[in-house]
């Protein structure tokens, strides 16, 4: 039995010192306490010991989003949807395009990194904000235009905009996530209120995904991310389990599934996959471009018979996971009415 | 898994198979290229998104329903660039009422029996990937033309799947046909079904044929149209209880062919129901209609 020294950064990035590494560890703590004492089943792996055979739930989807998909069906028109905005890239994972003159597409960038971590550097290192901006966004970002000064409290001082004008297009580089629901905090929000179970109102047990996830308030129906982890977590919790996150805590990007790619050189399209951001078990940041060497760009390859025009069309092909810890325990779970 | 590993696995399997039938190194001959588009002789199955149960329990408002059920898109609209049909909805109060009429109940034939649909609602045959796939690479290979792709899969296109109309067609293709040089074997196909005996009679697939055929290569506008009546048509008919029946019953007709495929592997894979066993077939102004 043990416990965890401190929360790592996501994907095990090396850039903060120690002390904004401490710090942001317990920013995290922070979130975790917000929820382990409404429920029982959750816990903070800092303060509750965690053994060394725990039992490890990777939980993963994919990264399209499930909701576009169920607006607009399984035709070409999902994918303009999907890539006209980051609004609608709610499965914690986010991608934008860069094109060539001839309109075709060279390189598509995709994220799992969180808001709150950005914040927490801005907060923290303004200085190693802006090396990240010029590295892996645009060399001509501004310090001044990743911040913002809240006009209702002044006095509060400038704060990092998360949406500002380099990371909202899904054109270009984009640095981290934005979409309403994609973030950390929502993460272990919804992993920790996944351990109530639930029943309806005749007392039957709900364990269908979707009605699990509207009766407990848990989110999007209709995400391929929110019922999945609710329903392994839920299923987890039933037997009287502790639930947790696993550290790194964060979302991860697995590697990209090019079985259904055509290249013009017969390359695996898998080698043009780079990790940009994290370890290689705990990518937060990926890019698909083909070398210049090569001769052709992603536009040129076929993706199950068609030619790659838009971002979505690969993001059918990348997988996000989150790692949850299972600890056994005796708990004796009540379930709760909908709504309650 | 399916994308993958099948989906790959089955262009490359259908691309050896088309290099070999061109290059004449194959028992199959280019007939089995049209069988593939215009008979039924395996499916995939789709559903619908929307959780049978929350939609019943009306957690859920609207249910959304497999596109394919209604035309098929991945061929007209994946391959041929003809008009996508919006994603079909019906509410769920109205669902909920056809699983009751219909009596729809998950059983085994034994022991067990549980009221309901499939988990995910709507479960119905589509066109097999491996048929698709097949017309996609005969049109890239050239082996196609779109010209008559487009106007073979128009013919009866409210019936994706198990069209007798579209399948009658094949009564003209020779067994001994042969790839020619560029268009040739679309040019054949497509004069041996227009200058048939039944091709002047109104009503016939072969008539239908060569009206469609006659909107020669500025096809998309006037197929384009057809189809946008029939996608308005069975929208419309989605937000009537009796239009949603009508879809239940063309649906269960065609999982009962499905039953009798050689793929079926156990009573589980569809719900049952209380709907007569017969024919059925949609027409292009959204109604079903019975044998």
């Amino acid at each position: 039995m043990a416990l965890l020294d401190r929360f790592d950064t996501p994907g095990r990035l090396e850039e903060l010192s120690e002390d904004h590494r401490f710090a942001r560890s317990r920013r995290v703590a922070g979130m975790f306490d917000e929820f382990t004492g409404d429920f029982p089943q959750f816990y903070n792996p800092t303060v509750e010991d965690t053994p060394a055979g725990l039992t490890l739930a990777t939980i993963a989807w994919p990264a399209f989003p499930a909701r576009v998909l169920r607006e607009k069906g399984p035709g070409a028109a999902r994918w303009e949807l999907a890539d006209g905005s980051r609004d609608v890239q709610d499965e914690y994972c986010e991608w934008s395009v860069e094109r060539g003159d001839d309109g075709k597409i060279t390189r598509i960038t995709f994220t799992t990194e969180v808001p709150e971590y950005w914040e927490h550097v801005a907060q923290n290192d303004p200085d190693l904000l802006l090396e990240l901006y010029h590295q892996f966004v645009d060399p001509s970002v501004d310090l001044d235009d990743l911040f913002r000064v809240d006009l209702d409290d002044p006095s509060d001082g400038r704060k990092y905009a998360p949406r500002n004008r380099w990371n909202t297009s899904t054109e270009g580089r984009l640095a981290h996530l934005v979409q309403g629901s994609n973030a950390l905090k929502a993460a272990i929000q919804l992993v920790a209120q996944a351990t109530i179970l639930r029943e309806r109102d005749d007392g039957t047990p709900v364990t269908d995904r979707q009605e699990l996830v509207v009766c407990g308030g848990l989110g999007e129906p209709f995400r391929n991310s929110d019922p999945q982890i609710a329903e392994i977590v839920n299923d987890a919790a039933g037997l009287g389990n502790e639930i947790t996150l696993l550290d790194p805590v964060g979302l991860y990007l697995d590697d990209l599934q090019s079985a259904g790619m055509e290249t013009l050189d017969g390359a695996d399209a898998a080698e043009f996959w780079r990790v940009e951001r994290g370890a290689p078990d705990h990518a937060v940041r990926a890019s698909f471009a083909v070398p210049e060497d090569r001769g052709y760009v992603v536009g040129d390859i076929k993706l199950h018979g068609r030619p790659i025009t838009r971002g979505a069309q690969v993001a059918d092909e990348v997988r996000i996971r989150i790692g949850a810890g299972v600890k056994p325990g005796d708990h004796q779970p009540v379930r709760r009415r909908c709504g309650e | 898994m399916e994308d993958d590993v099948a989906k790959p696995a089955i262009q490359r399997w259908t691309k050896a198979r088309l290099q070999a039938l061109v290059s004449g190194n194959s028992e199959e001959t280019p007939r089995r290229v049209l069988e593939q588009g215009l008979r039924t002789s395996t499916v995939n199955l789709a559903s619908s998104n929307t959780s049978s149960v929350a939609a019943v329990r009306g957690v859920e408002q609207r249910v959304d329903l497999p596109e394919s059920f209604f035309v098929d898109s991945a061929a007209q609209s994946g391959l041929l660039d003809l008009a996508p049909p919006p994603q079909p909805f019906v509410d769920s109060s109205v669902y909920a009422a056809s699983l009751r009429t219909f009596d729809v109940r998950l059983t085994d034939g034994d022991q067990f029996r549980r009221p309901g649909d499939t988990h995910f609602a709507f479960v119905v045959p589509e066109r097999a990937f491996e048929d698709t796939d097949t017309l996609r690479q005969a049109i890239e290979r050239g082996i196609l033309s779109r010209r008559l792709a487009a106007c073979l899969l128009m013919v009866d296109f409210p019936n994706p799947i198990f069209s007798r109309r579209r399948e009658q067609l094949l009564e003209h293709v020779p067994p001994d046909i042969a790839f020619g040089e560029t268009d040739d074997f679309s040019q054949d196909v497509a004069h041996a079904i227009r200058t048939s005996a039944t091709a002047t009679q109104p009503g016939t697939p072969e008539h239908e044929f060569a009206q469609l055929w006659d909107a020669g290569e500025g096809f998309k506008a006037p197929f384009d149209a057809l189809l946008q009546d029939y996608y308005t048509a069975f929208a419309e008919r989605l937000t009537t209880q009796e239009g949603f029946d009508s879809y239940m019953r063309l649906a269960e007709s065609r999982r009962d062919r499905v039953k009798a495929m050689p793929i079926t592997e156990s009573p589980m894979l569809f719900s049952q129901t209380n709907v007569p066993s017969r024919e059925r077939t949609m027409v292009a102004d959204g109604r079903v209609e019975e044998a």
